[in-house]
């Protein structure tokens, strides 16, 4: 069995718990997240012939005027930036967090775009312009409410862990 | 062109002279060099290379096992008394040792069940780990070791993940993946939290609560972690220590190249298991050493075991004392037999043959509890008829037995020997009776009481005539006649006669005159008329001479019969000179 850790980051209340919730039945209560600044949950994943095991690590929410810690990243696979369709500035604010990781590490980075049952932004089109192709290594949509995209965006992301023969 | 390859050629000459002059011929300088430090080299990498070689490819194995076979083998063949004398000690040892270890866990685990649960301090830390809200496994852990070592975790540091686990106890385990993440994250947390210097890298040490301790040991790759129970000594810290250093050192390329395949850290559970220590508290230890509750449970099991076998021994020798007792006269043995806690013994028995009890006094019935049940019987024994004879002497203290000759001795009058045949012959019918008796000797009552019979006849017979004799009246009279005047007079002559012979047997008579009258007229008239004609007779007694005192007058009244009515009768009463006033024993009549 191989095990890859994920870290979900993003703006406050873009959905990143949600997810996760949506995704694993979580293990561990709320109150880490609060105190520690990070939820941990797993989910095994059957790819093909091989047993995946993802730690997901939810990272509390980040906005301009909070950092995150960087440690939290350390020995990721794939980072997971989370956005909220219906918040232009979760975006921004995802861009941000994409060069912060970068400056990290340099790791594959993929754009979730939650909250997709909503009806998008006016400008969110003009967002997504070749900065974004450029950070990012692959975009979602998904809903976490309707149980949409969930489920193929971490399988898509396991394989990609797995790809990614990465010295950590 | 000549001179040119001829230069060359003196060129390579020279260098081979050169590298002759530096290396010695065939490199034998560096190869000296080398094999000087050939042993101290290889020793030090030994160790890794084999390990790296065989995890590698498992060449390693594949080259030695072959080796390793034929060695032994060889040696056997060649030395097989040498490997016989070798083995023999070894395997018998093994048998021993793996019988007594057998058993001592045997014990063990008996003993540890009965403490468990059958004593005050089970039952109390069962209590108290049921308020407290802990499992009663923990809680015993909690109160037995000083400090356990629970469970040991490897994790990766940079990705921290879990690498390899061990646990002690199954049941406890916790989910050891979220665990390490958790620890890892906390550690980044508190590192962050506390220091503002990037550069001076702060790591947790220790997470202490209450009674439980995880102990975490830092390494460039990797991190140890031990969760405690307990008091936490200082040197298991430096025993983590060094056994995270030899994993590094081990597993040094599979940590640098850990790529979330935890399958290579399979092997580092010896290592982990080797952390897994323990250390009990003193007293149990000490404790511990004696399984003093299953010793004290097969002490039990013994002696109850021996107390009903020497109670059944007690019964059996003490029915065996019973049936070989001798046959008392008398008394027979039915059946003896052990009935629950006693002995029940069943006899018949002749009521005058000694009592079953003294028959039974032998044998000694102190610690036992006896119950007889006894049938009579009548024994036909020979001693028992002697014995039987023995009781009548009673009854004639004029008489003696004799056992040895069977006979009565003595003198009996021949109405107590009448009285003394019939008794014998309702005892049994078995006796000669005759033979018996053969030596009694039969006399006559003395005269002197034939002269007493004699003057009781006499009196009967004059009291007799008193009685039968009656002085009549006429009707409404109460005077005498003459002819009653001159009756009176003879029966005066009577009463002193009579009272002079009593004298002489020592008792007295009274004289009783009863006045009567016919029914016609008043009762009242007629009773006094009654007691009138009673006087009269009375009066006319006195006057003849006879002691008043000796005669009373009372009034009947009236008799039904209307024909002779009217007259005066005569009663005599017989009153013994002791008791005269208060007791009339007998009628004369009768």
């Amino acid at each position: 069995m191989i095990q890859k850790k994920l870290c979900m980051l993003g703006a406050s209340g873009v959905g990143k718990t949600s997810l996760v919730k949506q995704y694993v039945e979580g293990i561990f209560s709320d109150k880490y997240l609060t105190s520690i600044g990070v939820k941990i949950d797993k989910k095994h994943v059957q790819l093909d012939d091989t047993d995946v095991q993802l730690m997901l690590w939810d990272v509390e929410g980040i906005d301009r005027y909070s950092g995150f810690n960087p440690k939290y990243l350390r020995g990721a696979a794939v980072v997971l930036i989370v956005v909220d369709h219906s918040r232009p500035q979760s975006l921004q604010d995802a861009l941000e967090i994409a060069h912060m990781t970068k400056a990290v590490k340099n790791v594959p980075i993929v754009l979730v775009i939650n909250k997709s049952d909503l009806t998008p932004a006016q400008e969110w089109n003009d967002l997504l312009n070749s900065e974004v192709q450029l950070l990012f290594q692959a975009q979602y949509q998904t809903s976490a409410k309707e149980n949409v995209g969930i489920e193929g965006m971490f399988i898509d992301v396991a394989k990609m862990s797995l790809h990614q023969n990465i010295k950590f | 062109m000549k001179d040119n390859n001829h230069s060359s050629t003196d060129e390579a000459q020279q260098l081979e002279q050169l590298r002759q002059l530096l290396l010695g011929k065939n490199n034998q300088r560096i190869r000296d060099i080398v094999e000087e430090d050939a042993r101290k080299v290889v020793s030090n990498v030994v160790a890794e290379a084999l390990h790296d070689r065989q995890t590698a490819d498992g060449m390693v194995g594949q080259v030695l096992a072959p080796l390793v076979e034929e060695a032994v083998e060889q040696s056997i063949t060649t030395r097989k008394e040498q490997f016989v004398g070798y083995m023999y000690p070894l395997v018998g040892r093994l048998v021993r040792k793996s019988v007594s270890a057998f058993l001592a866990s045997f014990v063990e685990q008996t003993n540890q069940l009965l403490e468990n649960n059958f004593t005050l301090k089970g039952i109390k830390w069962r209590f108290k780990a049921w308020r407290t809200g802990v499992t009663y496994s923990q809680y015993v852990v909690s109160q037995t070791y000083l400090f356990r070592v629970e469970q040991v975790f490897l994790i990766h540091s940079d990705t921290s993940m879990l690498l390899k686990t061990v646990i002690r106890d199954q049941t406890q385990a916790a989910d050891a993946d979220l665990v390490s993440a958790m620890l890892t994250a906390i550690n980044d947390f508190v590192s962050d939290s506390f220091s503002k210097d990037e550069n001076n890298k702060q790591h947790l040490d220790e997470i202490k609560t209450d009674n439980f301790t995880l102990l975490i040991k830092q390494g460039p790759q990797a991190m140890l972690v031990a969760a405690i129970t307990g008091n936490a000594p200082a040197d298991i810290g430096e025993m983590l220590q060094l056994n995270l250093e030899k994993i590094h050192k081990i597993y040094a390329d599979e940590l640098q190249n850990f790529d979330g395949d935890a399958l290579p850290f399979e092997n580092t559970e010896l290592l982990l298991n080797k952390c897994l220590v323990a250390k009990q508290i003193e007293s149990d230890v000490s404790t511990k050493k004696l399984p003093w509750m299953a010793i004290t449970l097969f002490i039990v099991i013994l002696s109850s075991v021996g107390f009903f076998l020497f109670k059944q021994w007690q019964f059996d020798s003490k029915i065996q004392q019973i049936q070989s007792l001798d046959n008392s006269p008398g008394i027979i043995l039915l059946n003896v037999e052990q009935c629950k806690n006693s002995i029940c013994i069943e006899l018949l028995r002749d009521p005058i043959a000694q009592s079953s009890i003294s028959w039974l006094k032998r044998v000694d019935f102190s610690d036992i509890n006896t119950q007889i049940t006894e049938h009579t019987y009548h024994s036909l024994d020979v001693k028992l008829n002697q014995k039987r004879l023995n009781t009548l002497i009673k009854k004639f203290p004029e008489l003696t037995y004799n056992e040895t000759d069977g006979l009565y001795h003595g003198k009996l009058i021949r109405e107590d020997f009448i009285k003394l045949n019939g008794l014998i012959s309702a005892l049994s019918e078995q006796l000669d009776i005759d033979k018996a008796l053969s030596a009694i000797t039969i006399h006559e009552p003395a005269i002197s009481v034939s002269e007493n019979k004699k003057n009781q006849i006499l009196i009967q017979q004059k009291i007799n005539n008193i009685e039968q004799a009656s002085i009549s009246f006429n009707n409404n009279q109460s005077t005498l006649s003459a002819t009653a005047r001159g009756e009176l007079k003879y029966l005066s002559v009577e009463i002193a006669s009579i009272i002079k012979l009593v004298d002489t047997l020592n008792y007295k008579v009274k004289i009783i005159i009863m006045g009567a009258s016919d029914p016609i007229g008043a009762d009242t008239y007629n009773q006094q008329l009654s007691i009138k004609r009673a006087q009269s007779v009375k009066n006319e007694l006195i006057n003849n001479g006879v002691d008043q005192n000796v005669i009373q007058s009372v009034g009947l009244g009236k008799l039904e019969t209307s024909t002779d009515a009217r007259r005066v009768l005569f009663a005599v009463v017989k009153v013994t000179q002791k008791k005269r006033n208060s007791e009339i024993t007998k009628k004369v009549q009768e």
